[in-house]
């Protein structure tokens, strides 16, 4: 308690001082506490997305045949003919995501309204915890016989509906390009950086005509992006090589080139590539290099400072050590009373970090879709993970910060520190 | 100066955090701003085509499982329709002109070829990749979009009314059309593309003003190539490219349109799905690419090191003239003006952002010379650039050396502004009594 | 001799929210061009202040001041300090010479806000060291010479403009009896010599009684002359 007090009365004789302090310290935890959690969003499991840590993605294949060349998402064909038939996976889904934006007709007449949609079957509800306002997922005989059912978000809902009594529109006709389907469920909304569940209104893909058929001459081209479930990804890795080299080997007219896909949530969500040879160890090189750059440069600041501040102090620690306190203790008492100050200027940064997030920074730095803003949920900002980063980031910084300028000046002796 | 100079000099000690920090600085916003200025020059540079004026209505047709789906309609009767549905746009009070084109084939927008193509006589080694746009013949194209031609080349309408051979024939920007024939007419000369193993020869129909096929890609060697010599008018899906009268706003316009369009224009199956500024289709294209987050992210790492950096100067900056009280008082006392004083301590600070920054370029030239600086988007590695800034190694080290200086320049002036100012309020008799 | 400078009715007063203080009050004093005066009084007695307001450091609470037939008081910031500049010469008790900058250089400090000055700097600052004795020293630092030296080089700038006014506040405070004497021995010459009128603030009776004029003070007033 002495020590607050003793800091207290250091803050308000030296206005100017902590108010730089401070700032250049909430100005660092900012930055940091946003990247944390955009970092977070991309690779940690956040709605409805939780269980990133087994989840791999195959969205581009490459097929050749002579000089010509067709690379996109994959055909349905491909995923139930090749890819369901691996083994090293616990569930696989496909989803349906076609090329161009598609609109939504409201009950009024009035201005359609944009929407994301994607086509999905029943699997996708066990990889991806979506979660039911009112009504229910449709099943596997609503997905085999090709029921017009749709699942639509909250927000979607309070757009097309203009209500948020969810369970009334249980039923209620929803015209998606002028196609009619029947609501069957409403779910909390994601957020559209999450590129592969992210959807406004979700439909069999089985009510698309020739879905399974989309393009006769490239079978294995389409719309439709592959998720696994895996606790193996490397054999699954392996085995999918494998499959690719068997088709190649087998016939000659076609090139099947699938780039060392699958790949896990990782890598995908953090690169936003969807295939690539990224190394992790290399992405964490990269953004541990970053880190230490936002802390490095404040802390050239805060050491500046401290450095001035422990001139200033020089007579009271020749009094202190003349009185019997040793340099490690001096040492570990500044250095308390800056990580008090590091701490006032973390939460100050922390809950600047949140303002911004919630006025839509995330949006600015991060790419997506035009039209939809991201929300912002507590559940992402107040993450366990997040505050205990940005605590060890404060601690960091202050060691960083006050340490040297704080050893240098207690190693004067004590007359002349008097005599200052 | 002398005594600026001399006053760093021998204050070196207390001054080098701050320098070291500066030079960091330096480094980091380099790196950082190189990239911003880069993406940003992008962005800024003409696309080459009017879009101030410019809409597009995208033209879908019903469903089969629509309720209002309209069936056994033949070729002949979806021609019609769609005659009479471009009629109706045609007139509509705020339109001045339209091109209907197949869907996803417009500038910065859905498909786009990259064909090889080779100069001079074929089997000439030299063959490089360029981009290619589709459109049809007879459609206004070019004045819809407001594309200039050069001189010596057909004029817009001509080139829109030309009689295409699909494949043969092709209008080249200007930059393509450097590139072979530098200083050249390049009208009515022939060059190849390569298919595989064929090389085909193609005429050149007409030379436009450079035009970019997608705003965050540099090149403005482009090529546009025919679907058609005239449009299939019995489709089902068309982007419809639309000029508005002087005024309009496509802002504006786009809702209101899209309300009207609601009620009046569906003919047969052919319905209006979406009308959309062009300059917010860029920008959504922009936005799903990641180009305004990738600059938006490295403005804000530049802005979080310069403010830093205005942090630093002015700790340091109060620091310094805290201690040098008395010897203000001391000048002042022999007739230093306040603004002698001003200007005195923002030198200090000028000249050492000024040496730091010396420094820290010249240690960014030695790590350039070596990585090569930022080209922006990664496309800009396939695609010829002619002319520009961004490919000139040393014009690019110049001017984003101007633009870091600057910028450190900038907080080192408001870092030392606070504290000097206050330093020459110190009255000198008071600067005095402080020993 | 006409008067060089001319304090009318000069008061000094120090307010806080509970205190007032009064420095100098009603104070009436007329210097004489090329007089030698020095002002004595007790610790407290507003000597100090008194020099710091004909010194145009500080400005009274009410009265007028005249320099040179000018009446300064209620002049801008930097209309003073330029007029400092031209007329006036400082020498502190503390030297107050610049740390890190060497002899030369704090002797040119003047010339370095002399409006419109075209000349060498320089040459002028040698020749007020040459005048002091210390022209051997140009390259010196401040922390390399001895108290007098300092002194010295103190008033090799008060002079190297060319002033017409010297103030010297307890000009020998902090040296011995013979760097003391020194200093003494070139302020007679300046004025003797070179004509200059100089106020002198001291302690010290046996140097007031060398000056031409001594002048009393306690408690803020003059009490003799």
């Amino acid at each position: 308690m002495s020590t607050l007090r003793h800091v207290w009365q250091m803050l308000c004789q030296n206005k100017l001082f902590s108010a730089i302090y401070i700032f250049g310290t909430a100005l660092a935890l900012a930055t940091v506490t946003v990247g944390a959690v955009i970092f977070n969003n991309k690779v940690a499991p956040i709605y409805p997305e939780y269980q990133r840590d087994r989840t791999a993605y195959i969205s581009s294949v490459q097929m050749r045949s002579g000089n010509s060349t067709r690379q996109s998402q994959a055909s349905y064909q491909f995923f139930r003919d090749y890819l369901s038939k691996l083994k090293n996976y616990t569930d696989a889904t496909a989803t349906y995501n076609p090329w161009g934006t598609s609109y939504a007709q409201p009950e009024d007449g009035s201005l359609s309204v944009r929407v994301m949609d994607k086509g999905i079957d029943p699997t996708f509800f066990r990889i991806y915890s979506l979660d039911f306002l009112a009504g229910a997922p449709f099943t596997q005989e609503d997905f085999d016989s090709g029921l017009r059912k749709i699942i639509i978000t909250d927000r979607t809902a309070r757009r097309i509906y203009g209500t948020d009594d969810y369970a009334s529109l249980i039923g209620r006709p929803f015209s998606l390009q002028f196609s009619e389907y029947t609501v069957c469920g409403i779910v909390r909304e994601g957020t559209p950086t999450e590129e592969k569940s992210f959807a406004n209104v979700f439909y069999p893909y089985t009510t698309v005509p020739n879905y399974d058929h989309e393009d006769d001459d490239h079978s294995f081209n389409g719309s439709f992006t592959v998720i696994f479930l895996t606790d193996n990804l490397d054999a699954l890795q392996a085995e999918t090589a494998d499959m690719v080299a068997r088709y190649n080997n087998s016939q000659d007219e076609f090139e099947l080139n699938l780039f060392d896909q699958p790949n896990g949530h990782f890598i995908v969500g953090l690169t936003g590539n969807a295939y690539g040879n990224d190394d992790v160890s290399e992405i964490f090189y990269g953004l541990g290099f970053v880190l230490l750059v936002l802390l490095l440069v404040p802390s050239l600041n805060l050491s500046g400072i401290i450095s001035g501040q422990m001139e200033g102090r020089v007579a009271e620690m020749g009094v202190r050590k003349a009185f019997g306190a040793g340099r490690s203790r001096l040492l570990g008492s500044v250095l308390w009373e800056n990580l008090v100050l590091t701490v006032i200027g973390g939460i100050a940064g922390f809950i600047v970090a949140y303002l911004a997030m919630k006025l839509g920074i995330t949006d600015l730095l991060s790419k997506g879709d035009y039209y939809q803003a991201s929300a912002v949920t507590e559940e992402m900002v107040f993450a366990p993970r997040i505050f205990i980063f940005t605590f060890l980031v404060c601690y960091v910084l202050n060691i960083m910060s006050a340490l040297l300028p704080a050893y240098r000046s207690l190693r004067k002796p004590i007359v002349a520190s008097l005599k200052a | 100066m002398k005594i600026i100079l001399k006053n760093l000099w021998n204050r070196r000690g207390r001054y080098a955090w701050l320098f070291i920090e500066l030079i960091v600085v330096t480094a980091l916003a380099w790196y950082i701003l190189d990239k911003a200025v880069v993406n940003i020059s992008d962005s800024k540079m003409p696309v080459g085509y009017d879009v101030d004026r410019l809409a597009i209505v995208r033209v879908n047709s019903l469903p089969e499982t629509s309720k209002k789906y309209v069936a056994g309609l033949d070729s002949a009767q979806r021609a019609a329709n769609f005659e009479t549905f471009m009629n109706k746009l045609r007139h509509y009070e705020d339109v001045e002109r339209i091109s209907p084109q197949y869907e996803g084939n417009l500038l910065n927008d859905g498909s786009i070829s990259i064909n090889k193509y080779q100069a001079g006589v074929a089997g000439d080694t030299l063959a490089k990749m360029q981009y290619e746009v589709q459109f049809c013949g007879g459609t206004e194209y070019f004045e819809t979009y407001g594309i200039r031609t050069l001189p010596g080349s057909p004029s817009p309408e001509e080139l829109s009314a030309y009689n295409y051979n699909p494949g043969r024939h092709i209008v080249l920007t200007e930059d393509f059309a450097r590139l072979y024939w530098p200083g050249e007419n390049a009208v009515g000369k022939s060059f190849y593309y390569l298919n595989g193993e064929d090389t085909v020869r193609i005429y050149v129909a007409g030379v436009v003003e450079n035009v970019r096929y997608q705003s965050f890609v540099r090149t403005n060697v482009l090529a546009f190539g025919t679907w058609d010599t005239f449009l299939d008018k019995s489709r089902e899906n068309y982007d419809v490219l639309v000029r508005l009268k002087p005024g309009i706003d496509p802002g504006d316009f786009a809702p209101r349109f899209a309300e009207w369009a609601a009620k009046n224009m569906n003919v047969g199956n052919l319905y209006v799905k979406s009308v959309t500024p062009y300059a917010d289709q860029i920008y959504e294209i922009e936005y799903s690419r990641g180009i305004p987050a990738n600059r938006n992210s490295q403005l804000a790492l530049a802005a979080f090191f310069l403010i830093n950096l205005i942090l630093g100067v002015t700790g340091s900056f109060f620091l310094q003239t805290r201690r040098r009280t008395a010897e203000m008082g001391v000048h002042r006392s022999f007739g230093a003006t306040r603004s002698h004083i001003v200007r005195m301590l923002m030198g200090e600070g000028v000249i050492l952002a000024t040496v730091a920054f010396i420094i820290g370029d010249f240690i960014m030239l030695q790590v350039l010379l070596k990585t090569g600086l930022d080209n922006g988007n990664n496309l800009n590695n396939m695609f010829d650039t002619i002319n520009n800034w961004v490919g000139n190694f040393w014009q690019h080290f110049a001017v984003i050396s101007a633009v870091v200086y600057a910028c450190i320049l900038l907080c080192v002036l408001i870092g030392t502004f606070l504290p000097a100012w206050q330093a020459s309020r110190v009255r000198p008799v008071d600067a005095l009594r402080d020993e | 001799m006409s008067n060089i400078i001319t304090l009318k009715d000069i008061s000094k007063v120090y307010r806080t929210k509970t205190i007032e203080t009064t420095a100098l009050s009603h104070v009436n004093l007329d210097v004489a061009a090329g007089e030698f005066l020095s002002i004595m009084g007790p610790s407290g007695c507003g000597k100090s202040t008194l020099l710091n307001i004909m010194g145009l450091l500080d400005t009274p609470t009410s009265g007028t001041v005249e320099i040179d037939g000018k009446i300064v008081t209620g002049m801008k910031d930097s209309e003073l300090s330029r007029f400092r500049n031209a007329t006036l010469g400082f020498i502190f008790q503390s030297f107050h010479l610049i740390n890190t900058l060497n002899v030369i250089d704090n002797v040119t400090i003047p010339l370095m806000y002399r409006h419109g000055f075209k000349g060498n700097a320089r040459k002028l600052a040698m020749e007020a060291l040459e005048k002091v004795g210390l022209s051997h020293r140009t390259n010196h630092m401040p922390g390399q010479l001895s108290g007098g030296q300092m002194q010295r080089v103190a008033i090799a700038r008060a002079i190297v403009g060319n002033p017409q006014i010297i103030l010297a506040d307890e000009p020998c405070g902090n040296l011995d009896s013979k760097m003391g004497a020194e200093v003494m021995d070139i302020l007679h010459r300046l004025n003797k010599e070179d004509g200059r009128t100089i106020v002198m603030v001291t302690h010290n009776e046996a140097q007031a009684e060398e000056t031409d004029r001594t002048v009393h003070f306690f408690d803020g007033r003059q009490v003799t002359d």
